[in-house]
C-alpha cells in the first residue's frame, strides 16, 4: 500500500516536472534571451578549421548583444561537438533540442552529420539555417521542410558550370575525376557527367579516396594512365594539396587540375605552397589577395584579430555573413513576438547584399541560395586569382 | 558475511538469491520504469541510447570477455543489423520478424567471420575482424541501389501491433524490454554449459580440449551469438539515428565497444553495462561540465578528446579490473565493515606465465 502511494506520488511529481519543463522551453525564446545552437567538429578530423566558424558566428551575435540585443533579447549560442560522426551529431542535436530547447540551429558543420540530424530538427520545429553541407541531400532528407535554409551552392550545378568552362577554355578531350567518397563525391559526379554529356564526351577515368586518406599516388597514377587533359578533384583542403603534390611529383605539367568549392580556399594556397601553384578552383565567393581587400573587409579583419587573437580566414567571414543574414532578415524583422513562422517568412522574402564576400545579392529560392554564381580562379604565386568571368549555372 | 545454505537444487538456480538483491534490483526496476515520467525528455533519449549500446557491449563481452577473442569488427555487425532491419521494414515486414531477421543474418555473417577464428587468435584475429569491418563499410557505401550509398537512407519509425513506438517513451520501453530480455538470456547462457565452455576456451584451450570441449566449435558459436545480439543492437540504433549512413559505423564505433568491455571489466556482464554507461555518457558529461569551466579552458578545441583520453588512462593505470572490479571491492568493503582486511584482493599465489598453456 505504501509502495503504491509512493509510486503514485512519484509519477505525479514527474508529470508536474515535465509539464513545467515543457512550459519553460517555449522553443528557446524567453523574455530576455534567444537560445541558438550549432554543432561543429570539435574533436574529429577537421577540428582545426572549426574555431574560425565559431568565432565568426559568435562575433556577429556579440555585436547584436552589445547593440542591446535583438528586439530586447540577448542571443546565447550553444556550441556542441559532432566529431564528424553521425551518432555524436544525433546526441548533440538531441541535447540542443530537448535539453537546451534551442530556437534555431545555425551554421552546423558536415555533410554526414547534418544529414543524420536535419530531419529530427525540423520535425521538432527548429529553424535549421545554413548548414555547411551538401545542400541537395539535406533538402531531400528534410522533405523540403520550410524550416531548412541551405546556403552552400549545389555541388552538382557548380561543378557542371565550372568544369564546362574548363573544358571549353582548354579544348580538353579527356576528363578525369578524383573524388571523396560520400555526398560530396556523389553529387559532384552528377555535375561532371552532365557537363560531359552536354559536350558529347565520356568520363575517361575516375578514382575515389576515403576520408582520412593521405596518399593519392594510385588515384593520380590512374589519371596519368588514362592520359587526361583535365582532372576534376572533389576534394577538401588537405586532399587537394595531396593530389597536387602527386601531380607535381610526376612532373606532369600538361594536365589542368581543378578543385571544387570545399578545396578552393585560402588554406589550400597557404599550406600547399609551391605544390598547388597553377591549381584551378571553382568558387562561389570572393577570395581577396592579401592586402587588396575592400576597406570594410579590412576593418572587419582588424576587429576579428583583436577579439580572437588569430588571423581570420574566409570561413570566419562566411560564418559571419550567414549569421548576419539570419539576424538581419530572420530574427530582427520578426519583432518582439518571435516565432519560427515569422523568421521563415522573413528569410524567404529576403534579398541579402550585406556582405562583400558574395558574388552579388543573394536570395532564397525554394529555401536554397540563389543565384549560384560561380567563378573559376587559379593559384598564381601562392594567391588565388580570378581567371574566368562570372558564370551562372542556370 | 553471508553463507549460502541451500535446501534444494532450485535454490542455487535462482538469479536473485537474497532479500537484499530483490530489494536493490526491484528498486532499480521501479526507477527505470518511472524514469520517463520523472526525467526531462533529453535524458530519456540518452537512456534509450545507453540501453542500445549496453546491448552491443553485452554482445562483445560474450566474445571478448568470456571467450577471449578480440574483435574490432563489431561496428560492421551493427551496420548489417541496422541496414537489414531498415530494408526489411521498408518491405512492409513487421517489427518483430524484421528485427529477428536482421539479427539472424548478422549471426550468419558472424558465423562466416568466426571461421578464421579457429585458426588465428589475439592480435591476428583483431586484424581479420578489422579488415572485415572496413570491407563492410565499403560494400555498404558502394552498393547504392540497396543501401543508398554514402548519402544514406531514412529509417521508418518502429511500430508494434499497430502501436507507434517512435515516441520518446515508447522507444525507451522498447529498448529497455529488449535489453532486459538480452541480459536474462545471456546470464542464463553464461552460467549454463555453453558459458562454462566459453570460459574454459578462454582460460586454456589445451585444458578445454582435454576436457572434451570442442574448442573450434565453441569459438565460432561465440561469434555467432555475439553477432546475433549485436545485430539486434544495430537494428535499435537505426531507429535511434533515424537516418543511416555508412560513416556512422566506422572503426571508431568498434573501438568504443572494445573500450566499454575493457573499462567495464572483462568477464562480467555487469561490467559490460557499467562500461557502456561510462563510455556512452562521456560526451554528454563533458558537454555538461563545459559551461562550469572558465572560458579560457572551455573554449579550447580538443577538450573532448583530452578528457576522454585522461579518464581512460586513469582507469587502465589504477583499476585494471575495470568498473566491475571496483564495484565488487566496494561491495565487499561495505558488507564486511568494519572488519575489512586490506589484503582481501591480493593474490596469494602468482602463476608463472609458462604454467599456462594456450
Amino acid at each position: 500500500m505504501r509502495l503504491k502511494t509512493a509510486i503514485l506520488a512519484g509519477a505525479l511529481a514527474g508529470a508536474m516536472l515535465t509539464g513545467l519543463g515543457g512550459f519553460a522551453r517555449a522553443a528557446g525564446v524567453t523574455d530576455t534571451e534567444i537560445v541558438l545552437g550549432t554543432h561543429l567538429d570539435l574533436s574529429g578530423p577537421v577540428a582545426a578549421a572549426m574555431p574560425q566558424l565559431r568565432n565568426g558566428m559568435q562575433m556577429r551575435f556579440d555585436e547584436a548583444n552589445e547593440a542591446g540585443g535583438i528586439n530586447g533579447r540577448k542571443v546565447r549560442l550553444i556550441v556542441e561537438d559532432n566529431g564528424s560522426q553521425p551518432q555524436l551529431a544525433v546526441r548533440a542535436v538531441d541535447k540542443l533540442i530537448r535539453s537546451d530547447g534551442v530556437f534555431a540551429i545555425v551554421n552546423a558543420f558536415g555533410s554526414g552529420t547534418n544529414a543524420a540530424v536535419v530531419k529530427r530538427a525540423v520535425d521538432a520545429g527548429v529553424v535549421y539555417f545554413s548548414p555547411w553541407a551538401a545542400a541537395a541531400v539535406l533538402q531531400k532528407i528534410s522533405g523540403r521542410s520550410p524550416l531548412l535554409f541551405t546556403t552552400t551552392a549545389d555541388y552538382d550545378t557548380t561543378a557542371k558550370a565550372g568544369l564546362g568552362w574548363m573544358i571549353d577554355e582548354n579544348k580538353a578531350k579527356k576528363v578525369g575525376f578524383i573524388f571523396q567518397e560520400g555526398p560530396l563525391g556523389e553529387l559532384t559526379k552528377i555535375g561532371v557527367v552532365a557537363a560531359l554529356e552536354a559536350r558529347g564526351m565520356k568520363l575517361a577515368a575516375e578514382a575515389s579516396y576515403k576520408v582520412g586518406d593521405i596518399d593519392f599516388s594510385s588515384q593520380v597514377a590512374r589519371m596519368k594512365a588514362a592520359d587526361v587533359d583535365v582532372i576534376l578533384a572533389a576534394t577538401l583542403t588537405r586532399e587537394t594539396v595531396g593530389v597536387m603534390s602527386e601531380v607535381k611529383k610526376l612532373g606532369w605539367d600538361s594536365v589542368k587540375v581543378v578543385t571544387t568549392i570545399p578545396g578552393r580556399t585560402i588554406v589550400v594556397a597557404e599550406i600547399g605552397k609551391g605544390a598547388v601553384e597553377s591549381l584551378y578552383g571553382i568558387g562561389t565567393w570572393y577570395i581577396w589577395p592579401p592586402g587588396s581587400e575592400p576597406a570594410d573587409v579590412k576593418v572587419w579583419q582588424e576587429k576579428y584579430r583583436k577579439l580572437f587573437k588569430i588571423e581570420p580566414d574566409e570561413n570566419a567571414f562566411l560564418a559571419y555573413a550567414y549569421t548576419d543574414w539570419f539576424v538581419k532578415f530572420g530574427l530582427q524583422p520578426a519583432g518582439r513576438d518571435l516565432t519560427a513562422d515569422k523568421v521563415v517568412k522573413g528569410l524567404q522574402e529576403s534579398t541579402y547584399s550585406g556582405s562583400p564576400i558574395f558574388y552579388g545579392p543573394k536570395r532564397f529560392k525554394n529555401n536554397h541560395i540563389d543565384p549560384e554564381t560561380v567563378q573559376v580562379s587559379q593559384v598564381k604565386n601562392g594567391v588565388w586569382m580570378p581567371v574566368s568571368g562570372m558564370i551562372d549555372p542556370k | 558475511m553471508r553463507f549460502a545454505y541451500d535446501t534444494s537444487y532450485s535454490d542455487a538456480q535462482q538469479l536473485l538469491r537474497y532479500r537484499s538483491q530483490w530489494i536493490c534490483y526491484g528498486a532499480l526496476a521501479i526507477a527505470l520504469i518511472v524514469a520517463p515520467w520523472l526525467l526531462p525528455a533529453y535524458y530519456v533519449g540518452e537512456l534509450s541510447y545507453l540501453f542500445i549500446v549496453s546491448i552491443a557491449s553485452l554482445a562483445l563481452m560474450v566474445l571478448t570477455g568470456f571467450t577471449g577473442q578480440v574483435s574490432l569488427g563489431h561496428a560492421a555487425f551493427m551496420a548489417i543489423g541496422a541496414y537489414t532491419h531498415t530494408l526489411l521494414l521498408d518491405q512492409g515486414i513487421g517489427f518483430i520478424p524484421s528485427i529477428l531477421g536482421a539479427a539472424t543474418l548478422t549471426g550468419f555473417v558472424g558465423f562466416i567471420i568466426g571461421l578464421p577464428a579457429i585458426r588465428v587468435s589475439g592480435l591476428y584475429l583483431a586484424m581479420v575482424t578489422l579488415a572485415y569491418a572496413m570491407l563492410t563499410e565499403q560494400i555498404i557505401g558502394r552498393w547504392k541501389d540497396v543501401t543508398g550509398g554514402f548519402t544514406g537512407i531514412p529509417v521508418s519509425p518502429p511500430s508494434l501491433f499497430g502501436y507507434d513506438l517512435s515516441s520518446l517513451k515508447g522507444f525507451y520501453f522498447l529498448c529497455l524490454v529488449i535489453l532486459v530480455a538480452v541480459l536474462l538470456g545471456l546470464i542464463n547462457l553464461m552460467r549454463g554449459r555453453t558459458g562454462r565452455a566459453f570460459i574454459g576456451v578462454r582460460d586454456s584451450e589445451a585444458a578445454a580440449a582435454t576436457l572434451g570441449i570442442w574448442v573450434g566449435g565453441y569459438k565460432v558459436l561465440a561469434f555467432v551469438i555475439s553477432a546475433f545480439v549485436t545485430g539486434i543492437a544495430g537494428a535499435l540504433l537505426a531507429h535511434h539515428l533515424q537516418f543511416l549512413t555508412p560513416d556512422g559505423f566506422s572503426v571508431m564505433l568498434s573501438m568504443e565497444l572494445v573500450l566499454m568491455v575493457v573499462i567495464g571489466g572483462l568477464g562480467s556482464l555487469r561490467g559490460a553495462i557499467f562500461g557502456a554507461i561510462l563510455i556512452g555518457m562521456l560526451p554528454t558529461l563533458i558537454s555538461k561540465i563545459k559551461p562550469l569551466l572558465p572560458t579560457s579552458i572551455s573554449s579550447q578545441f580538443g577538450l573532448e578528446t583530452f578528457v576522454f583520453g585522461l579518464i581512460l588512462a586513469l582507469f587502465v593505470m589504477f583499476e585494471p579490473n575495470g568498473l566491475n572490479g571496483r564495484w565488487l571491492k566496494l561491495k565487499i568493503l561495505f558488507e564486511n565493515f568494519p572488519l575489512y582486511r586490506r589484503n582481501t584482493f591480493r593474490r596469494g599465489k602468482t602463476y608463472m606465465h609458462s604454467e599456462r598453456y594456450r
